[in-house]
Parts: C-alpha cells; structure tokens; sequence
C-alpha cells in the first residue's frame, strides 16, 4: 500500500457566543464517532472514514496554539482566527441564546503532520471497545503508548500516559518483538515492522531505568533490518466467514423456533465490550410453567474469549410487555459453559409473542430500544462487523475480496439503513456505509476514487497492531 | 440529560406555545383532568392558567410571556417556563379541586337561575376566563375547598371584571385620564410606599411613565410594563397598583431567600434581611455576618444564599453603584463584603455570579446585577454544561459503562443549582492557580473551567483504566480507586447532610426497586395509563419535592409487608436517588412500542 495523496476539502469553522469553536461535520453518535481528548477540546474521529476531517470542538481560551495547525493544517488555524476574530465584533445581546453562532467561515482542510496519529489512535480506542472480537489487550497498549508518545502537545497527559502503558507492557513487547524477529513473521511486512521499531524506540526511550531497555533497543535495531520467511498461518478464515456470514433484517425481538426458544438480540450499548458474543440473534429464551408461576428462562452466548472481569460479570436481563412502563421480569445471568444463563418469574402471564427481552449491565444499562430504534441499533451493529470485515481484507490486501465485500454491504446493510432512513428521518450512517462501498471499489480497481469518499489506501486505514496479530499472530507460540 | 433535551438545547428559540404543553405534560396527569377532562393542553388552558401560574413565579418571564401564547422563548427561558410550570404542580393540584368546586358551584347557580327563568350570564358561562385565575389564585392558601365560597365567588362572576386580565390599555388610561398628571401616580404609589423606599432614579421614572401614558392602543403593553416595573422594586409597585384598584390581582409573595442551613432558629433576622443597610449595620456585617463572628466562620457553603442576599442588598443601596457595570458590581461585592473574610478573590468573584443568577430576588432589584445575570452567568454556565455534554457523549461513545455517575447526572438534570453547588464545591476545595492572562474574560472563564474539569478527570481517569487493560488484580484495585474517588466526589458534591449515591447495584435491587414501585400502586389500584404518569414523575427532576416522600412512602410499606414473624427481611437499602437511578435506566418510554 501506499500513501494516498492528500486531497483537499472544504471545512466549516463555527464560532458561537460562548467561544466555542466547531470544525467540520459531527459524525454522530455510538458507534459512528471514535472521540478523543485534546488538549482544550475535543477531537472525534469518523472509524468509518477515518482519513477524512476529523470534527472538533475546541475551547475558547486554550489548547489552539500548538495542537491545531498538526492536526488539521496552517489554513484551517488561521481560518479560525479570523473567524474568532470576526465574531468578537458581532454585538451580542443579553437575550441572546448562549450557543448562537456569531461567525461561520470555510477553509480548505489538508491532513495535518499529526492527523494520522491522531486517527489512528482514535480508531484504535474505538476498536477497543466495539470490534465485535476481542483484540489482545497488550498490543492495544503498546500501540497506544507509542501513538500517544508521537502525540505530547495534542494529547493531555500523553507523555505519562504513554510511559505508563510503555512501561507496564515491556516485558510483552520484548517477548513478541524477539519471537517475531527471530521466526522472521514480519517479512514483507514493513507497515508492521515499522510499528514495532517504533513501539520499542519509544518504550526504550520512556522506560530508560528498566533493565529492559538495552535490550529493546537492541530489538528496535533489528525490527529495522531484519526480514525473513512469511510462514505464519492464516487464523483469521473462521472468524472472517462469521463475521461475513449475513443476518436476516430485524423482524423484530423474537424469531419462533421449533424447539420453544425463541431469539434475540443483545444491545452492545448496553453490555460491555466482549462480554456476549457479537452475532445477532444470541439471547434464546423460552418460558416455563403457566398461569401465577410463569417464569423465563433465558440463555445469551457468551464471547469466545471472554475473560471473568471484576466489572463484567454483573450481566442480567429484563423482560417487558407493551403495556407496562417497568419490566414484568428482571433476573441475573450467571456465566456458565460457553454461556450466560438465569431464570425469573414473571410478574403476570404474558403471551410469548407480547414480550421484549433485553440483556443489559446495570453500569451499562439505558432505556430499552424496540422498533424503529431497535432496527436502527441492528443495522448499527452490522454495519461495525461489516466494518471489521473491510479493515481485514484491507489488512490482506485483497482486492477480490474487498469487492465481494462492496457487493454484499451494498446490497445488505447500506439497503437496511436507507430503507430504515426512509422511515426515522435522516442517518450519517447510511451515507458513510455508502460512501465505504463505493471507496472499496475504487480500492479494488473497479471504479475511479472520489475525493468525497473515505481513501482506503490512506495510512489511516492501516491495520493495527492487535489487527494484524490476529491475521499472523506476533505472540510466541 | 437526556438526547432529546440536548437537542433542545442547541435549538435557539422554542414557541411559548410548544413550552407550555412540554411543561402541562409534565404536571400530574390526575392533576391535569382536573381542569381538563382528558388533561390535555388547549389554549384555555395558557390562557386562563399557565400564563398566570408562570407569571406569578417567574418575574424574569413576566417581559416575555403574551397572554395570547404568542411569541418565541430562548432555550433557556422555556426551562424556566417549564419549572416555573412543573414546580408549582402542587399548588396546581389544589387549584384543580377549587376549579372542581367552581364548576359544581356552576351548575348550582344554573339549576338556580333556571328554576327563576333566567340562564346564566354570558361573562360567567367561560370556565377557564373565569374559573382557572380564580381557582389559582386561591389556591395559595392551603385549605381545602369551601363550597359556599365557591357559590360566592361564581355569583360574583356574573358582574363584569374590567381589572381582569391584568393591566390593560384601557385601565392604564382610565388612572391616568382620573388623575390628568403623571405626578399624580407618584402621589398614589407614595401613600402606599415605605418612606424608608426612595425611589432611586425618579427621571426614569418618569420617562417610562410618559412612555405608557402616550404608547397607542395597540402598543406592547407587557413589554412597557415591564420596563416600567424594572425601574421600580416591584413588589411596590404591584402592592401599589392593586391598592389602587387597577387590578384584583393577588400580590404575589416576594421569594424568599433560599435557605440550605437546617439549624437556624424561626425569627433569625438574617432570614429577613433589611432591604436597606446602614453604614453601622454594614461595618457590623463585615465582622459579623449574619449572626456568625468572624473568628467562627462556617463553611461558606453554609451560608452562600444569605451572604449572596446581603452583600448585593448592601451594594444595591449604594448610589454610587448605579452605573457599574456587571464585573465591577461583583469586584466591588467582593472587595466589600467579602474582603473580612479574606476571600476576595477570584473564586468567591465566580462564586458570587453563580450565586446571582441563582437567586432571582436579588437580581430583580439591581439593573446591574440583572444585566450580569444576563451576559456573563449564562454564558459560563452554557460552557460548562458544554464540558459536562461533551463528558457523557465520550463516555457513551467509547462504552466506558457506569461514567454517567449519579450526581454528575444530577447536575445535568438540575443544571442550575446543581452546577452552582458543584462549582462552589469544586472552587472552595481546590486551590485555584493564578495565572496571568491580560484579559479579565478568560480569566473567569479559565476559572470556572478548571473547576470543572476537576470532577471531570475522574471519568478520564477511568478511560485510561479501560485503556490500561490492566490484569484483573490491578483492575480491581484500581476499580476501588476510582470507586473511592467517586464516592469522595459524590460527598463533595452531595455535602454530608444528603443522601449518599449508591453506584450501581446488581439486578437484584433492580427487582426490589420494580416491586417497591409496582406493588405499592396496584395496591392502591394505579394501573395502565395512571401507572405510566407516575413512573414517568418518578424519573422527572422537577418533580423531585414529590417524588422523594413518595418513595420512602413506598418503600416503608414494603418493608412492613415483608416483615415476617422472626424480624424484617433483609432488604439492600436503596436510598431515593438510587431507587431514581435505577427506574431511570429500567423504564420503557411509550413511543416506538414493541412489535
């Protein structure tokens, strides 16, 4: 791959009474915005285009000195200033609204030298709490820290920050560097490479007292120039064809089946990241006895790598009927074999086909969502694993494959979104998956690239660390 | 706070009329069909109610409130309309039993008149022209309903009432043409006046007087009213114009000063501070304020709502205070009253702006105040809850799960006092760096930001915890960390005399909670629709006075109901605002119902 040319697009810049300052279009809400913390303000990054502007929202009195110009370019800043500027004339009245906007100007927007960074770390806190599979913890870490080490005036904190996380992943770094250097599994794979010589430049810069660091820098010399064989197997195919294979259209909360279990679906809002398992239709639940002793029995699969956590085994579900603000049913889940389980009893006999079962974490937990808004939330949680799929075939390099993808998302989930579009009022969402097929094909060759779309050969599109170990695994066998 | 009101939020302008029914549908729905069979909002409803409900509580509205529910409110003035609405609900619900009495009052008259061959005359035969104001005015008292006043006050709609609705073109004129001079409403406002109560600038006065006495028939009479008012403490003038039969109207009581202090004795002559204050009474203040010695200071959290009250009071009395602008009424407030206290500084300046736009009754008085009230208060406080926005969406967007902490949602709900109190906390505990910055703006706005980004660390600290992905021993002690750290912030912000937050519990509660609400009122025979508009109070903020008691209410009851022979069944305790937390996140709204 290589990197996309830096193509040049109008961005709004707001002002408003308050001083605040807004650039660019906001993306929206979970999943489709991967925020970020700067300093005086606030960055958030689209994971669905992450190499286009990014909107901010930044401070009146701090932070626009340093950060700005890296991350969005010398036009856009001085744009900002003059636009500060023309709104300190505007006469503001005391009966005017405190967020009016006073001045409003466009500038051409170019990348940054720290948009990538910027992106990529957004991106990859994102994944961190929404891909739909869990990625190793370890690498998260150590190309966080090393992003944030690249990052000290942008980022709050992003110095100690990285030192922390540096610090405490030396040992892992150390291991998986030497294990991929000596079984020669980063050949032909310079992007990667380039990570780790990073990852262990800035850990043996940060962590100087460690005994560890001579021997990181060592490595960091022959992540440089060593390459060898690429023998690693492929262990991504499995979990690839799940993620490909297609679900039907929410129809609803529950699906009958012949056994007396019926179907539904686990709000990732509501639940924390890899808890339950991500494919649609992963609560069963059936219901026991009759009459007063009515109960519920309920089962949700759990993740295929789920690890007990202090914070996550605290899953429970709850039963509603159309009628009734409150739920007839609340019971805990325990986690079992391969699975989360419990029981209730409900409040009154209902008619199976009445009922809505949601599986929530009492941190986690917000109003129920049903129709129009449930159908919404499933198109979302397609559209992140079609997400995922794309960033693995762009991993691979796969142009068939990134085709295939376009065909299927275009005919699939960007048709579920408009036609979901049509009924709840306009989505971000429904252009952006739009935009993704269209760019894919472009990737792949088969129709011209349009500035407006994402660029899927841009740098900001490349694989994470913890990505790509689940394609050619860095850990030592 | 939720999307919806964030959207809101960012809208500039909302129609009275969209405000009004936003706030009627947060009133009790038994409540409601008192006035209206099925509690809905019509027009009679603003006109003959909400209009006067909200103009008799909020004198900031009064300028921009019509009768007819024209006109557009800022997004600021629609929550306070809908306050204004929902906190007097209920007074409402008393109002409602007297317009009950008044419609049985109705029929009785009709029954009457039609056995003597006569029908009801047409200037009593309206309901809400007639019955609401009257129903809402006496209301006030809390009395129940007495049916021969009820027949009484009916009778005597049949007489016209040309004071009602209040000041209207042609009373002003009829006053005016009476006394032919302008000085002549001065002589009548005089007998009514304290002499103590100079007016303070008798040529603008006049000038407005001169402005009502030659505005047209179809002029802006709220609106010259209002500037009238303005210029003029306007409880004397109210008293003033009621005494002079211009209107019937009730004078409404002056708010009080709000107090948060439990222990003060009845009669504390600070809870009634002097309108006016001495040179002695001042120097008097300043070692002593409000019955505390200087050396016994309390905890200025105590006291801010009084020490707000007194020292503008004290600078309003000022003369030379008429022409400051609104940095220098707070600047010179903090160099004056609160220099013996040693605390003239930049955050007790913050403090105090915070403290203005808090306390209505003081601002009323002092055109600067009111204008700082005005510009600077609002515009700090947006920014923060700018901040505290931009907290939760990153929290909800990066699925960091139990950030939205209870009283960081409090604030957010409660926007007003909530920030107030949790930036005097902020302020009070932290020791503010001073730093230079040439422009007085920033400085304040730094100030107040710092403040809050204090309590917001401690959802940032959390994000780095999820990002550390730290083993699950480290995880758990660092949980209990940032569980200390919450629960520190949720006593700093709460103060000891309230109820301490209970961070989330497991479903277990969430059942007790669902049973405590759901048996106690099918007990009481709610159910369906009735149900609904409980649950839907129970989460509502401005029903907080209510919802309170009513919980315990409940929760004692089942308690006593499962208390067996061997001793009562262990329950968690599930404080109020744990119990509103957790029906919060439980409950189902009705639209886009399930298929």
């Amino acid at each position: 791959m290589t990197d996309a040319m830096p193509i040049t697009r109008s961005l709004p810049v707001l002002v408003d009474t308050v001083g605040r300052a807004q650039l660019g279009h906001h993306p929206g809400p979970a999943p489709r915005s991967a925020p970020l913390y700067v300093c005086g303000g606030l960055l958030i990054v689209d994971p669905f285009a992450p190499d286009l502007a990014p909107y901010a929202e930044v401070d009146a009195t701090e932070g626009e000195g340093a950060w700005l110009p890296l991350a969005y370019g010398e036009d856009v800043a001085r744009t900002l200033r003059a636009t500060r500027r023309s709104a300190a004339k505007v006469p503001v009245s005391a009966d005017d609204p405190a967020g009016r906007v006073l001045a409003r100007d466009s500038a051409p927007w170019r990348p940054g030298l720290h948009h990538t960074p910027l992106a990529r770390l957004a991106v990859l806190m994102w994944l961190a709490r929404w891909a739909p599979f869990p990625l190793s913890p370890a690498l998260l870490d150590i190309e966080a820290g090393t992003l944030l080490a690249a990052l000290p005036d942008v980022v709050e904190d992003a110095e100690d920050t990285a030192r922390d996380l540096l610090v405490r992943r030396a040992p892992d770094l150390a291991a998986i560097a030497t294990s991929v250097l000596d079984r020669g599994v980063l050949a032909g794979e310079h992007w990667v490479a380039a990570l780790l010589r990073d990852a262990l430049t800035a850990t043996a810069h940060l962590a100087e007292d460690l005994p560890l660091a001579p021997r990181l820098r060592d490595l960091a010399d022959r992540a440089c120039l060593e390459a060898g064989e690429d023998n690693a197997a492929d262990t991504m195919d499995s979990e690839l064809r799940r993620l490909i294979e297609r679900v039907p259209a929410y129809e609803g909360t529950t699906l009958r089946r012949a056994d007396g279990w019926r179907t539904a679906d686990v709000d990732w809002a509501q639940v924390p990241p890899n808890a339950v398992a991500s494919h649609e239709g992963a609560i069963r639940w059936r219901l026991q006895g009759s009459g007063e002793d009515t109960g519920i029995e309920v089962g949700v699969d759990a993740a295929d790598q789920y690890v007990a956590d202090p914070v996550g085994d605290r899953l429970a579900f709850r039963v509603y009927t159309p009628t009734r603000p409150l739920p007839v049913a609340i019971g805990a889940l325990e986690h079992g074999a391969a699975s989360w389980r419990g029981t209730a009893r409900l409040r009154e006999p209902v008619h199976p086909d009445r009922l809505h079962v949601d599986v929530y974490h009492p941190a986690w937990a917000s109003p129920v969502r049903s129709g129009v808004a449930a159908a919404l939330a499933a198109a979302e949680r397609q559209a992140v694993r079609d997400l995922m799929v794309l960033r693995t075939h762009l991993a691979r390099d796969d142009r068939r494959q990134l085709v295939r993808w376009a065909e299927i998302v275009g005919a699939d989930t960007a048709a579920r979104l408009t036609r979901i579009e049509e009924e709840h009022g306009l989505d971000p969402l429904t252009a952006r998956v739009d935009g993704l097929v269209r760019a894919a094909l472009a990737a792949a060759g088969n129709e011209p690239p349009d500035p407006a779309n994402p660029q899927l050969a841009s740098s900001e599109w490349r694989p994470t660390l913890a990505e790509w170990s689940r394609l050619r695994p860095l850990f030592p066998a | 706070m939720n999307r919806d009101d964030a959207a809101r939020r960012r809208d500039d302008t909302e129609s009275v009329v969209t405000a009004a029914t936003r706030a009627w549908n947060r009133v009790p729905r038994a409540t409601r069909c008192k006035f209206n069979p099925k509690g809905g909002y019509t027009k009679r409803i603003w006109e003959g109610l909400l209009y006067h409900v909200a103009r008799d509580t909020n004198l900031e509205l009064r300028p921009v409130l019509r009768h007819d529910s024209r006109g557009e409110l800022t997004a600021a003035q629609a929550e306070q309309l809908v306050a204004a609405i929902v906190g007097q609900s209920a007074r409402l619900d008393r109002a409602g039993d007297w317009v009950q009495g008044l419609k049985a009052a109705r029929g009785e008259v009709k029954r009457l008149r039609a056995a003597a061959g006569k029908s009801l005359p047409a200037a009593a035969s309206s309901l809400s022209h007639r019955i609401f104001p009257a129903a809402w005015a006496r209301s006030a008292e809390d009395r129940a309903v007495d049916a021969d006043e009820c027949l009484l006050l009916f009778q005597s709609f049949a007489h016209d009432d040309p004071d009602f609705p209040p000041p209207t073109h042609a009373a002003f004129k009829a006053l005016f043409a009476r006394q032919e001079e302008t000085e002549a409403l001065d002589d009548i406002l005089a007998a009514f006046t304290p002499a103590a109560e100079a007016t303070s600038d008798p040529a603008a006065v006049r000038d407005a007087e001169a402005l009502l006495l030659d505005a047209p028939l179809g002029a802006d009479w709220e609106r010259l009213w209002a500037r009238y008012t303005l210029l003029r403490p306007w409880e004397r003038h109210l008293t003033a114009v009621h005494a002079t039969g211009l209107s019937r109207h009730a004078v409404p009581a002056r708010p009080t000063v709000q107090d948060d202090r439990q222990d003060d004795s009845p009669g504390d002559a600070s809870q009634d501070p002097p309108l006016t204050i001495s040179a002695e009474e001042e120097q008097d203040c300043a070692g002593e304020v409000f019955g505390h010695s200087e050396s016994t200071v309390l905890p200025l959290d105590r006291s801010i709502w009084r020490r707000l009250d007194h020292s503008v009071r004290t600078l309003a009395s000022c003369p030379s205070a008429a022409g400051l602008t609104a940095r220098e009424v707070v600047h010179e407030e903090a160099r004056r009253a609160l220099a013996a206290l040693g605390l003239a500084n930049d955050e007790q300046r913050a403090v105090l702006c915070l403290g203005i736009v808090s306390f209505p009754a003081v601002g009323a008085e002092h055109s600067a105040v009111l204008l700082a009230k005005r510009t600077a208060v609002p515009r700090l406080l947006t920014d923060l809850a700018e901040l505290t926005e931009r907290k939760s969406f990153v929290a909800t967007t990066l699925r960091l799960g139990a950030a939205q902490h209870a009283p960081v949602r409090r604030a957010l709900e409660d926007p007003l006092p909530g920030c107030t109190r949790l930036l005097w906390r902020m302020l009070h505990s932290a020791e503010i760096r001073q730093e230079d910055l040439p422009n007085p703006d920033e400085r304040w706005i730094r100030l107040i930001r710092t403040a809050a980004n204090r309590y917001l660390q401690v959802l940032r600290g959390e994000l780095k915890l999820v990002l550390s992905g730290t083993k699950p021993a480290e995880a758990e002690q660092d949980a209990h960390l940032a569980g200390d750290r919450l629960e520190n912030l949720a006593d700093d912000l709460t103060g000891p005399d309230s109820t301490a937050p209970v961070l989330y519990r497991g479903p277990h509660t969430h059942q007790i909670v669902v049973d405590v609400i759901v048996d106690g009122l099918e007990q009481r025979g709610t159910t369906g629709a009735e149900l609904v508009d409980w649950v839907h109070r129970f989460i509502d903020p401005l029903h907080h006075d209510w919802a309170e008691p009513a919980w315990g209410e409940l929760y004692a009851e089942y308690q006593h109901k499962h208390q067996g022979d061997s001793g009562p069944v262990a329950f968690p305790p599930v404080p109020f605002e744990s119990a509103r937390d957790i029906v919060r996140s439980l409950y189902r709204p009705e639209a886009g119902g399930l298929r």
